[in-house]
C-alpha cells in the first residue's frame, strides 16, 4: 500500500500510559471532535492530550474522541454545554451558536500563517469573539488550524475564475461558501460529507474545496485528477472547553489548560505549513496534478461576497475583523 | 463489571418482550445511574443526534418506494420478469432475491438501504408463493449485506480513512468476498428449496421471457433510471431513493393508472411507521454505545484479548470473536471508528495485511447487522417485510451459519481478498 | 381518556404524512435543482436530515399507540397471563420514567439551543430539539392508555 504520512502514530489512544509512570491522573477529561485521522483537528486534539499529560506531569490525563465517536459537531458542543464532554474542538459548526465566527469565511482573509496568529492574539479574537462564548456554555481556549482551503476536481486546472465555470463544486452547509463559488463562476452545492467520497467518483460532483491535509485524510486525492492551489479562505479550529466544568477548576489546572492551548495553536500552525509543504509532492506522487492558481483573479470577485456578510454580521465588526487580519 | 450489567440488564429487557429500542434506552439510563459520572443532561443531545443521519434517508424512502411499487403493480411485473428467468431453478424466489440484491449492491453502499429497498418488494411476492415469511426475511437481510462488501461501500470508505488504507484497492479486494456472499446464500436456498421440495416457478421458456418482459417493460424503466442515475454521475445513492420515489409515483399514477389518491395516506404512514420502528432502535443504541464509548469500555475488552496470544493465527480467531461482540451491539460504522485505532498498531505488528484486516472486519461487521439486539438490517428488513423475529431466526440462524463459513475462509485465506488486487495492480 | 387517545393518533398521523411528503420533495429537489436547473438548493439536506429526525420520534409514539414496536414475543407469551401483564406494566413504568427525563431535559436544551442558528434553514436547533419533549408526552400517554386498557382486558 500507500506511504500515507501518519502523524497521529505517536499518539494513539493508549499511548498516553507511558507518560503518566504508573500512576493515576487526578483528573480524566473528555476531547471530542469530528476530525479522522490525518485531519488538523484530529492531529491537534491528540497534540494538545499529549501535552498536557506532559505540562501536567501526568496528573491530567485528556481522553480523545475524534471522529465524531461522541456525536457530531452540533451534539457535542450542546453535551459541553451540560458538562457532560469537557473539552471538543470544532470548526465551522461554531457558526451556528453564534454566527460571528461565520467572519472566516471572508475570503483570503489572511495572507499567511504569521497573520493568523498575531490575530489570535488580537483584541477581535480575545476579547470580542471569546465573549460571544459563555451564552453557549462555552469558554474559548485555542485558536487552533484546520487549514487554507483548496479546490480539487476532475475536470480542469483551476488557474482563474474562468475555469470553474459550470462545474459542480461540493461546498459544506454555509450561505457564504456557496455565494462565493457562486461569484466564482462554479455551480456550487452543499452535500453531507459522507457521500463525498461516492459522489467524487461516480461525477455526482466534480469538485470539492478542502485544506489538504483534510483532503488525504478522507482519502479524496483518489477520486480527484486535479488540485488547484487557491488558499481560497483559511478555516481556523477552536478549542472549547465547557464552562460548568471549567468552573469547578482551580486556577493551577485552568492555566494549565489555557498555556497549552496556546502552545498548541502555535503547533497547529506549524503542522499546517508543513503539511502544505510536504503534501503537494504527496499528491503528485498519487498522480493529481497540482498548480498554483492565479490568487488576484479570484481575490477580484470577492467584493459582493463581503457585503452578503455584512447583511447578517454587524458590519462594523466585519470590519475590525479584517483589520485584525491585515 | 460495567460489560456485564450491560449485556445482563439487555438480555432480561430484550428476552421478557420489551421491546428493543425501548430496551436500549433503559439499559443505557441504568448505565449512567450506576456510573454516575455523566449527568442525565445528556439523554437528549445524544438520542436526537442518533437520529441525525443523512445517509439513513435512504430507508423511509426506499420503503416509500417500494410500497408505492407494490400498490401498483410495478413490482409484481419485475417480479415475473425475473422468475421467468431464472424461475426453473429451485427457489427460484430466493435466487431472485439474491441476484437483484447483488446488483443493488453495486449501486448502494449502505446495507440497510438495500434491506429497505428489496425487503419491500420481494418478500411479499415470496410470501404470496408459499415461502415460510421467516425465510423470505432470512434471505433478504443476509443478502443486503453484500452491499457493504460489494463496492462502493460507506463502511470500506471509513475503514480505508482510517487506516490509512487505499479505498480503492478495498473496494477491488471487496469484489470475491461479496460475490462469494451471495453464492453461499445461493447454494444454502437451493438446498432448502430441495428439502423443502418448494415449487419449481415455471420450466425456462423464450416466449414466457419475452412476454413477461412486454409486461414489464415500464417497470423496468425503475431499476434502469436509478442504476443509470447512480452510475451516470446524476444523483447520489440516497438521492436515488428519493429519485425513486417520484418515478415510482409517476408510473403507479399516470402509466398504470392503479394509485389512487385516497390510498396515499395510508401508504405514506405505513412507511413512516416501519421507518421509524428501525430508527429508534438505532437512536437509543447510541446512547449505549455513547456510554460504552465515553468510559473506554471496548478499549479494555480489546486489551484483555490481545494479551491472551502472540500467535496471528489465534489473533484473528479472538480478534473476529471480539469484532462480532461488538458488531453485536454498534452500527458498522461506530464500530469501524472504534476499533481501528485500536486494532491498527496490532494488525501492524503481526504483519497482518491492512487489506485483507479490512474486508475481514466488513464482513464481521456484516454479520453483525443481522444480530440482535442492535441489528439495523435483520430489524429493517422485518419492519419493511412485516415479519416477526421469532419468525425469522430459525432460518437465519442457517444463512448465519453459511457467512460464518465465509468469514473464516475470508480470515485464513488472504487471497480471497488480496488476489484480485494484486492481479489489476 | 378515549377521545384524547384518538385525537392524539389523528393529529400524530398527519404530521407523519406531511414529514414524509416534505422528505420526498426535499430530497428530489436537490436533484433537480443540480441537475436540470445547474442551481443550488442548500437547504433541502439539512431539511430532509431534520425531517428524519422528527420522524423517527414522532412515528416511535405513533407505534406506541399502534403497538407495531420490534420486539421478542416467544418467551413472554409462554407465562400465564396475569404475569405477562405484570411484566409489561413494569416494563412500561421504567419505560416512562425514560421518556420523563427525555421530556425534562428535552425541555431544557430546547430551552438553551432556541438561540442555535440552522445552517441553511430559518429556523433554530432549539426547533429540532422540541420534537423530543412532545413526543416523550405522547409516548406516556400511549403507554398509559395501553397499561390501563391491558388491566381491563386482562380481568375480563
Ligand atoms: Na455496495
Ligand atoms: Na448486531
Amino acid at each position: 500500500s500507500e506511504n500515507r504520512s501518519q502523524p497521529t502514530e505517536g499518539a494513539s489512544p493508549s499511548s498516553g500510559d507511558a507518560v503518566n509512570g504508573g500512576g493515576e491522573p487526578e483528573l480524566t477529561i473528555r476531547l471530542a471532535t469530528n476530525g479522522g485521522p490525518g485531519n488538523m483537528l484530529h492531529d491537534s486534539a491528540y497534540e494538545y492530550a499529549k501535552r498536557i499529560e506532559e505540562k501536567s506531569n501526568g496528573k491530567i490525563k485528556v481522553n480523545v474522541f475524534a471522529n465524531s465517536q461522541l456525536g457530531t459537531d452540533l451534539a457535542v458542543m450542546d453535551a459541553a454545554n451540560s458538562g457532560s464532554i469537557e473539552m471538543v474542538i470544532v470548526s465551522t459548526a461554531l457558526t451556528q451558536k453564534a454566527p460571528e465566527f461565520g467572519v472566516f469565511d471572508i475570503p483570503f482573509l489572511f495572507a499567511d500563517r504569521t497573520k493568523v496568529k498575531q490575530f489570535s492574539e488580537s483584541d477581535v479574537w480575545q476579547n470580542e469573539l471569546k465573549s460571544l462564548l459563555p451564552e453557549h456554555g462555552l469558554v474559548g481556549l485555542g485558536f487552533f488550524e484546520n487549514g487554507y482551503r483548496q479546490i480539487s476536481n476532475n475536470v480542469r486546472p483551476i488557474h482563474t475564475p474562468e475555469d470553474l465555470e459550470g462545474i459542480n463544486i461540493r461546498v459544506p452547509d454555509s450561505r457564504i461558501r456557496i455565494a462565493m463559488f457562486e461569484e466564482f463562476g462554479a455551480n456550487p452545492s452543499p452535500l453531507d460529507f459522507s457521500e463525498l467520497f461516492t459522489a467524487l467518483q461516480q461525477g455526482v460532483y466534480d469538485a470539492q474545496e478542502s485544506p489538504m491535509p483534510a483532503i488525504v485524510g478522507s482519502a479524496l486525492h483518489e477520486v480527484q485528477q486535479y488540485l488547484s492551489i487557491t488558499n481560497h479562505v483559511y478555516s481556523p479550529c477552536y478549542l472549547l472547553a465547557s464552562q460548568v466544568w471549567w468552573d469547578t477548576l482551580s486556577p493551577e489546572h485552568q492555566q494549565i489548560f489555557e498555556e497549552v492551548a496556546i502552545e498548541t495553536g502555535d503547533w497547529s500552525r506549524d503542522a499546517g505549513q508543513q503539511a502544505d509543504d510536504e503534501l503537494v509532492d504527496f499528491f503528485k506522487e498519487n498522480g493529481v496534478e497540482v498548480n498554483d492558481a492565479d490568487i488576484p483573479s479570484f481575490q477580484a470577485r470577492i467584493a459582493p461576497v463581503v457585503d452578503i456578510m455584512k447583511e447578517n454580521i454587524d458590519p462594523d465588526f466585519v470590519d475590525r475583523v479584517i483589520e485584525a487580519a491585515k | 463489571m460495567t460489560a456485564f450489567l450491560f449485556v445482563f440488564s439487555l438480555l432480561f429487557f430484550v428476552l421478557l418482550g420489551m421491546p428493543i429500542g425501548f430496551a436500549l434506552a433503559i439499559v443505557a439510563l441504568l448505565l449512567l445511574f450506576y456510573s454516575g459520572s455523566v449527568p442525565l443532561d445528556i439523554l437528549p443531545v445524544v438520542l436526537l443526534d442518533g437520529a441525525n443521519s443523512f445517509p439513513l434517508l435512504a430507508v423511509p424512502l426506499f420503503m416509500l418506494a417500494g410500497e408505492l411499487m407494490n400498490a401498483t403493480d410495478i413490482s409484481r411485473r419485475l417480479i415475473a420478469f425475473a422468475s421467468s428467468i431464472v424461475g426453473f431453478i429451485r427457489g427460484g424466489l430466493a435466487h431472485v432475491n439474491i441476484v437483484t440484491s447483488m446488483i443493488f449492491a453495486e449501486i448502494s453502499g449502505s446495507a440497510t438501504a438495500d434491506a429497505a429497498a428489496l425487503g419491500k418488494i420481494l418478500i411479499p411476492e415470496m410470501k404470496r408463493k408459499g415461502y415460510p415469511a421467516g425465510f423470505a426475511a432470512a434471505v433478504t437481510s443476509c443478502s443486503a449485506t453484500m452491499a457493504i462488501l460489494i463496492p462502493p461501500s460507506l463502511p470500506l470508505i471509513l475503514y480505508g480513512v482510517m487506516a490509512g488504507v487505499s479505498v480503492a484497492q478495498l473496494f477491488i479486494a471487496g469484489i470475491i468476498p461479496g460475490l462469494l456472499v451471495g453464492f453461499g446464500l445461493m447454494i444454502a436456498s437451493y438446498i432448502f428449496a430441495r428439502y423443502k421440495k418448494l415449487e419449481i416457478e415455471q420450466r425456462f421458456s423464450l416466449s414466457f421471457i419475452y412476454q413477461a418482459f412486454k409486461d414489464a417493460f415500464w417497470a423496468l424503466l425503475m431499476p434502469v433510471i436509478i442504476l443509470g442515475g447512480i452510475l451516470g454521475g446524476i444523483f447520489t445513492p440516497t438521492e436515488a431513493a428519493g429519485v425513486a420515489v417520484v418515478v415510482a409515483f409517476i408510473i403507479g399514477t399516470f402509466i398504470y393508472r392503479k394509485l389512487k389518491w385516497r390510498d396515499l395516506p395510508t401508504i405514506l404512514i405505513s412507511a413512516a411507521n416501519q421507518t421509524a420502528i428501525v430508527m429508534i432502535i438505532i437512536a437509543t443504541s447510541k446512547l449505549v454505545g455513547w456510554y460504552l464509548t465515553s468510559e473506554m469500555i471496548p478499549q479494555q475488552l480489546s486489551a484483555f484479548i490481545i494479551s491472551l496470544t502472540d500467535s496471528q493465527w489465534v489473533l484473528l480467531l479472538l480478534l473476529n470473536v471480539f469484532i462480532l461482540i461488538i458488531g453485536m451491539f454498534f452500527h458498522a460504522s461506530a464500530a469501524i471508528i472504534m476499533l481501528v485505532p485500536i486494532l491498527m498498531p496490532l494488525i501492524n505488528e503481526f504483519g497482518i495485511d491492512p487489506i485483507h484486516f479490512g474486508i475481514m472486519l466488513a464482513m464481521n461487521l456484516a454479520i453483525g447487522q443481522q444480530t440482535p439486539p442492535v441489528a439495523s438490517v435483520l430489524l429493517t428488513t422485518c419492519s419493511v417485510g412485516q415479519v416477526s423475529l421469532s419468525q425469522t431466526i430459525p432460518y437465519l440462524k442457517y444463512f448465519l451459519f453459511v457467512m460464518v463459513v465465509l468469514l473464516l475462509i475470508i480470515t485464513y485465506i488472504p487471497l480471497v481478498s488480496l488476489w484480485l488486487p494484486a492481479l489489476l495492480a | 381518556m378515549k377521545i384524547l387517545s384518538a385525537l392524539l393518533l389523528n393529529g400524530t398521523r398527519l404530521s407523519l404524512l406531511l414529514l414524509m411528503i416534505i422528505m420526498v420533495i426535499s430530497v428530489s429537489w436537490g436533484v433537480f435543482a443540480r441537475y436540470i436547473l445547474q442551481t443550488s438548493a442548500p437547504w433541502t439536506g439539512e431539511l430532509a436530515a431534520y425531517t428524519l429526525v422528527w420522524l423517527t420520534f414522532l412515528g416511535s409514539a405513533h407505534a406506541v399507540f399502534e403497538k407495531t414496536h420490534i420486539r421478542f414475543e416467544t418467551l413472554i407469551e409462554l407465562f400465564p397471563r396475569p404475569v405477562q401483564l405484570t411484566i409489561n406494566a413494569c416494563f412500561n413504568a421504567l419505560i416512562i420514567l425514560f421518556f420523563a427525563l427525555i421530556m425534562i431535559y428535552g425541555i431544557e436544551v430546547t430551552a438553551k439551543t432556541m438561540s442555535d442558528q440552522s445552517m441553511t434553514l430559518p429556523i433554530t436547533k432549539g426547533v429540532i430539539y422540541g420534537i423530543l419533549p412532545v413526543c416523550s408526552i405522547l409516548i406516556i400517554i400511549g403507554l398509559l392508555t395501553e397499561t390501563i386498557q391491558s388491566f381491563r382486558g386482562g380481568k375480563q
